[in-house]
């Protein structure tokens, strides 16, 4: 779907890739990073809830009304709660989406993010990988007011070699033919298991794995996955 | 994929409504009509059962969504009942438990109404 990045921007010292195998049935998965100036990248992931034509439609507004927003708004938290806004005026009462809207600083190494009824982020760090998971509900399904209660911002401050790895649940539902799902467990595993891979290497592998389990089940969701990864210092400094 | 069963049973005036499957884009419409009727016969107290749901989608939650303005405006509520693992981790992660009170026997959710 061209309503996807074509391709990811080029920046010194950081590796980024994304990828999103499309379902039979089209979701409304998307991601999109605003280089907004030297210091800051905005980088946003989402599922649109449902499925088909409104789905995707629903996804290509929600996408420019993202790109303006990320311009007249600095917080994370800030640009969350005005897109809640739009989609409680837009959207039909059952329609929701989740969301993480992150913001890196690469000045400072730092990550500021908030999640929004999402499946939450992985650190992966040289010795582990964690999940992140603040608190906050999904988008569209309560007034600004609860929702601000509900979102926690999150602060990561990375150290040469991390990665965050962000996902859509259609990754974890993924099916193999006697309908056990991914899950999990099961991803952690694989992330762990491969920390010390650039950010192409790491989605290629995550792909790979996948598409064994599954071996050829159609797929009934969405997959999305972005990774941002700091280059190693050593690298960075032989560059230099 | 397989689909879903939808059931309903009336205890006095609360109805408990029994989902068993998988309840995505394509199903949820069958959940959708039990609700409507519900909403038509203006038996708002509602229990949802999802001892036997494996599976719920954006689509499936969305369908609480699209009736709870309604049921609630008119003095009732949905209120969720034995949810495998599984399906609590899919709510818990979207929040809402924040919106929905949710109970681990259908007893003590149907009790709530008393």
């Amino acid at each position: 779907m061209r309503l996807l990045p074509r391709t990811l921007p080029l920046l010194p010292g950081l590796q980024l890739k994304g990828l999103c195998l499309t379902a039979n049935d089209i979701g409304g998965d998307f991601y999109d990073l605003i280089v907004l100036d030297e210091d800051r990248i905005d980088l946003v992931i989402g599922d649109v809830s449902g499925k088909g034509a409104s789905a995707a439609f629903n996804m290509a507004e929600l996408k420019g009304v993202i790109q303006g927003l990320a311009r007249h708004f600095r917080e994370p938290k800030d640009i969350v709660l005005e897109i809640n806004r739009f989609i409680r005026s837009q959207f039909e009462p059952d329609e929701f989406v989740t969301m993480i809207y992150a913001s890196y600083r690469p000045s400072e190494r730092e990550m500021r993010f908030v999640r929004a009824g999402h499946t939450p982020v992985g650190w992966i760090r040289t010795e582990k990988m964690e999940w992140l998971e603040s608190g906050g509900l999904g988008l569209g399904l309560a007034d600004n007011e609860v929702l601000e209660k509900s979102l926690e911002n999150r602060l990561c401050r990375l150290s040469p070699g991390d990665a965050l790895f962000f996902f859509t649940d259609g990754l974890i539902e993924a099916r193999n033919r006697a309908g056990e799902e991914f899950g999990e467990e099961r991803l952690t595993g694989l992330l762990n298991r491969n920390r010390g891979l650039g950010a192409a290497d790491y989605l290629s592998r995550i792909q790979d794995e996948v598409a064994a389990f599954t071996q050829g089940m159609p797929r009934h969701d969405d997959i999305t996955l972005v990774v941002l990864k700091l280059d190693e210092k050593r690298s960075k400094e032989k560059a230099s | 994929m397989s689909g879903v069963e939808v059931r309903r049973k009336d205890v006095q005036e609360v109805t408990v409504v029994y989902l068993k499957g998988y309840l995505d884009a394509h199903t949820a419409p069958e959940f959708e009509k039990v609700l409507q009727e519900l909403v038509d016969q203006d038996r708002v107290n509602i229990v949802v059962n999802l001892a036997e749901l494996t599976y719920i989608s954006s689509a499936g939650l969305g369908v609480f969504m699209g009736f709870i303005e309604d049921i609630r405006k008119k003095g009732g509520d949905i209120k969720i009942a034995e949810m495998a693992d599984k399906v609590f981790r899919v709510f818990d992660l979207l929040g809402f438990p924040v919106l929905y009170e949710i109970f681990k026997d259908e007893s003590e959710a149907i009790g709530k109404y008393r």
